[in-house]
């Protein structure tokens, strides 16, 4: 069935869209840029 | 078939297309090996050198300390495991990170060394030579810290540009290794007499763990086996178990049974023995294995007191073994 969207119902859907963050190819992850580490950050990891 | 077989551990895993290694992080795209963290370290830290633990290396010094998911050892007892039993992309955060930055932060932060750490730098051994070459370039120390499962030739490689490493011997028992990490004895040890003959740094850890290992019996056969075949410099910590992973079963180490440890080690005739992961012992301290003075006390990570001039005992003058 085919339902017509009006204007209003269709900028509706693309800032739906707009706000949905697609994964990256490499395993759904977004690199973070080395300068946004905080390196003392107190951290879990032993050794 | 386009299978690829990753002869840079003793696991020597047979890899299809498409899949992983025993390691999780070393695959095969296309008939090719691909080392997939390469670049992307999941943990960036600037920790003191004391936190590796290594106590005879630039003590007091920091260290920029880095991961990326993966290991070829399946410790039930592993006290990182969130890092080490994941592939990459089953990290929370990954960051990108070439090589050259990982030199350029390390500067910036005034460290003067680098670990590869927290999880297992064998498993992104390509990442850790590329970094380590451009670090020593710059004037840079490298340290591995590690549980030694390697094969002879890439080790002796990286062996050119490492400095120091802790290594884990994780008991003196074969069937401990196959049943508890999924690995051998055998190449462990080899590995740890490499980095004597190589030059490198070594300092050991084991992990005492209730039950599993803390047999004074094998720990002496071990500290023995350590003395004929590394020297009695070579210092050994001995570092509290805490539940984790798939042993949550078991009691922390108790603190008598480290403290029996280091005794035994120390009747054997090894020089430095120390207790980890436990604050306020006398196994936190360094001395003079000539005159016993004490010349490095610690609590915890830090150093509170270093009275070594030079690396040489103060009042004896004796040469203490170590990078100073």
């Amino acid at each position: 069935m085919d339902i017509p969207l009006n204007r209003r119902q269709f900028m509706f859907l693309l800032l739906l869209a707009s706000l949905v963050e697609f994964p990256s190819i490499e395993g759904g992850q977004q690199e973070i840029p080395l300068s946004q580490a905080d390196f003392h950050a107190p951290h879990p990891w032993l050794g | 078939m386009n299978q690829v077989i990753c002869d840079l551990c003793p696991h020597y895993c047979t890899i299809p297309p498409g899949g992983a290694g025993d390691c999780r992080v070393r695959v095969n795209l296309g008939g090719r090996l691909v080392a997939s963290t390469f670049g992307r370290p999941s943990a960036v830290h600037v920790d003191p050198v004391e936190k590796k633990p290594l106590f005879h290396f630039l003590p007091g010094s920091t260290i920029f300390s880095l991961a990326t998911a993966g290991c070829n050892l399946h410790c039930r007892f592993c006290q990182n495991w969130q890092l080490s039993q994941r592939d990459g992309t089953q990290m929370e955060q990954v960051f990108h990170a070439p090589p050259q930055q990982i030199v350029h932060y390390t500067l910036q932060e005034k460290c003067p060394s680098i670990a590869y750490t927290y999880s297992e730098p064998i498993v992104f051994y390509e990442y850790v030579l590329e970094t380590s070459t451009l670090a020593r370039e710059k004037g840079l120390k490298n340290v591995l810290v590690t549980a030694g499962y390697i094969n002879e030739k890439p080790l002796r490689q990286l062996c050119r540009v490492i400095d120091a490493t802790n290594t884990d011997l994780k008991a003196f028992d074969e069937g401990f290794y196959r049943d508890i990490c999924g690995a051998s004895l055998k190449p462990v040890l080899q590995a740890l007499t490499i980095f004597r003959q190589e030059g490198v740094w070594l300092e050991i850890t084991y992990l005492v763990v209730p039950t599993l290992n803390d047999d004074l019996v094998r720990i002496r056969a071990m500290c023995k086996w350590i003395l004929a075949e590394l020297g009695a410099e070579v210092p050994l910590h001995f570092s509290r178990f805490h539940p984790m992973y798939r042993l949550q079963n078991l009691p922390p180490t108790p603190e008598e049974t480290l403290i029996k440890c280091r005794q035994v080690a120390k009747d054997v005739g090894l020089h430095h023995v120390y207790i980890g992961n436990i604050s306020g012992q006398q196994g936190e301290n360094t001395f003079c294995p000539q005159d016993g003075t004490l010349l490095i006390r610690r609590f915890g990570h830090a150093v509170q007191e270093n009275r070594l001039k030079q690396g040489r005992c103060p009042t004896c003058d004796h040469l203490l073994a170590g990078v100073w």
